[in-house]
């Protein structure tokens, strides 16, 4: 049922999607992300984890291509995507490529009707049919947002935003997607149901998925694998089982 | 009387509206002053006055010539002088600082070329004018109101409907969320320049069929541009439309009785009275490119 155009890896094969070796990037003088190396898999959810000003963030706005939009730079380490290389490319060439970012706060187009945020998710999709294919599936994915569609994207309430977000970066048919603090500003009962959606988004469909997330308790229940960071360095990396069941170690991790 | 001033005033306030289009696009996207606009008015006067003094050349292909180079000096602007101080993150007082002393050179080498004094753009032979409820008005300014109104529909259209269009829309209201769903926020910055800067062309034109071609013809025009544009709510295509025309109507309906000289009194005095009741402008937008 779901269509791909990259879809190139075996059943039940492990692919890398990602590989990010001695990665730092920051601001100016300060070094937000100290040589950082981890991988990511196809069909993974991967946790970034990490206290506040661990460089989550910005390690994410490296991967997307965002971070010179934030006065940022990579400055050393590579990033592959596919094996090829993707560091310094701009957002919109990364987009090209299959990779994006819902970032945080959202930034819809709150003046845009909740129809041409998602048509503009799919600016890029040129093909009418494959358009129509990645729009039914955002709407089979988030029936709520189907409703809402003549209305004004910044009259939605935080949980539709969060969903119209995700919706909109899906629009591409990403192969990788980042998601920056989605439960940033929601309801926990709205946090629950928006991490279900994207744990279904990695069940429906061969997709890695990043996110960053300060609920580490909610995040660690869908997600495969844990990168986290700690003072702009990686202090674990690995499986997200071995954490979920180890209060101990998630500690040590974290604080 | 009254009639006749309130002609004039539509004819001015066409004028008027389209250089406030450009601008207001321009703004929405880039979020500065874009003071240099009114350069690019009185580049396209020039321009067509030039191919048709020194080559011959019909008016409308010297017309058709100078709107697209009035957009293509609009990209180079933009290209060669705002987009590296946007890359060093300087802020929007730099870039009003740096359209103003770009203002002032275009102005000073049209000055240098073609000298000071006052040129004449004719479209064509002087035709008697128009009677109309007891004013006068002549073809030419038929075409000045016709024209202005076609492409105040155009450019809404294009801004709305078209992938440019929208592009354009996007980034003026998310940067980074366009640069999310693949759209190169430079390109359509140089398109935005692009589509504001040939308004401004056809509006230098319009000015200079209607009155002169001269250096300081930028300054009027940017001047009232901007003013239509704040108090239609800038960023709003309609707004720059209907504040032009206000702007017109009141600047030249309002002298009635007392000297010509108060014209630009009172623009000023309309836009303060908006600033001060609705700083929003007739649409009432937060001055963003978002209500097209």
């Amino acid at each position: 049922m779901i269509q791909r155009c990259w879809t190139h890896i075996s059943e039940g094969s492990v692919t890398m999607l990602l590989k990010v070796n001695s990665l730092s990037a920051g601001y100016g003088h300060t070094e937000a992300v100290k040589d950082v190396t981890f991988n990511i898999d196809v069909g993974h959810i991967t946790a970034l984890i990490g206290p506040n000003g661990a460089g989550k963030s910005t390690l994410l706005k490296a991967l997307s291509g965002t971070l010179e939009s934030y006065g940022g730079t990579i400055t050393r380490g590579d990033i592959l995507l596919d094996e090829e290389p993707i560091a310094g490319l701009r957002a919109d060439q990364l987009v090209a490529k299959g990779l994006t970012l819902v970032p945080d706060g959202r930034r819809l187009f709150t003046h845009m009707t909740v129809q041409e945020n998602l048509e503009m998710g799919g600016f890029t999709v040129r093909d009418k049919e494959l358009f129509g294919i990645n729009f039914n599936r955002v709407l089979t994915l988030f029936p709520e947002i189907a409703p809402l569609r003549p209305r004004k994207a910044g009259s939605l309430s935080g949980g539709e935003q969060q969903m119209l977000a995700i919706g909109r970066a899906l629009m591409i048919n990403p192969k990788l997607l980042l998601i920056d603090e989605p439960s940033l500003g929601l309801a926990p009962r709205l946090l629950d149901n928006v991490f279900e959606k994207i744990a279904n988004l990695r069940n429906e469909q061969i997709i890695g998925v990043v996110v960053v997330e300060q609920n580490v308790h909610e995040v660690l229940k869908i997600a495969d694998s844990v990168v986290a960071l700690k003072l702009g360095e990686a202090a674990y990396v690995g499986n997200a089982a071995d954490l979920r069941n180890d209060d101990a170690k998630l500690k040590e991790v974290f604080l | 009387m009254i009639t006749q001033l309130t002609v004039n005033g539509i004819i001015a306030g066409c004028t008027y509206a389209l250089v406030a289009m450009g601008f207001t696009i321009i703004y929405g996207t880039v979020r500065f002053f874009h003071f240099a606009h009114g350069a690019i008015v009185a580049v396209a006067a020039y321009t067509a006055w030039a191919f048709m003094a020194y080559l011959g050349m019909p008016f409308a292909m010297a017309a058709i010539i100078s709107v697209v180079a009035a957009g293509g000096l609009g990209v180079l602007m933009d290209r060669f002088v705002y987009r590296p101080l946007r890359q060093r993150k300087s802020p929007s007082l730099i870039l009003l600082l740096a359209s103003f002393g770009m203002f002032l050179v275009v102005q000073n080498i049209l000055q240098f070329v073609f000298g000071s004094d006052i040129k004449m753009l004719r479209g064509g032979a002087a035709s008697e004018g128009h009677r109309l409820f007891g004013a006068v008005i002549t073809s030419t300014q038929l075409w000045i109101v016709a024209s202005s109104v076609i492409l105040a529909v155009a450019a809404l259209w294009f801004l709305r409907k078209t992938g440019f269009g929208k592009s354009i829309r996007a980034v003026a209201d998310d940067q980074v969320a366009a640069s999310l769903v693949g759209i190169n926020s430079e390109r359509t910055v140089s398109m935005a320049f692009f589509l504001g800067s040939a308004l401004a062309g056809v509006a230098g034109i319009l000015v200079a069929l209607e009155s002169n071609v001269y250096p300081a013809m930028g300054l009027n025009a940017v001047i009232k541009g901007i003013i239509a544009a704040l108090i239609g709510g800038m960023g709003s295509i309609p707004g720059a439309l209907l504040g032009g025309l206000l702007i017109g109507f009141a600047e030249n309906v309002g002298v009635w009785g007392i000297s010509s000289g108060w014209k630009d009194a009172i623009s000023y005095a309309v836009l303060v009275a908006f600033l001060l009741f609705r700083p929003g402008g007739i649409f009432h937008t937060d001055l963003e490119l978002r209500k097209v």
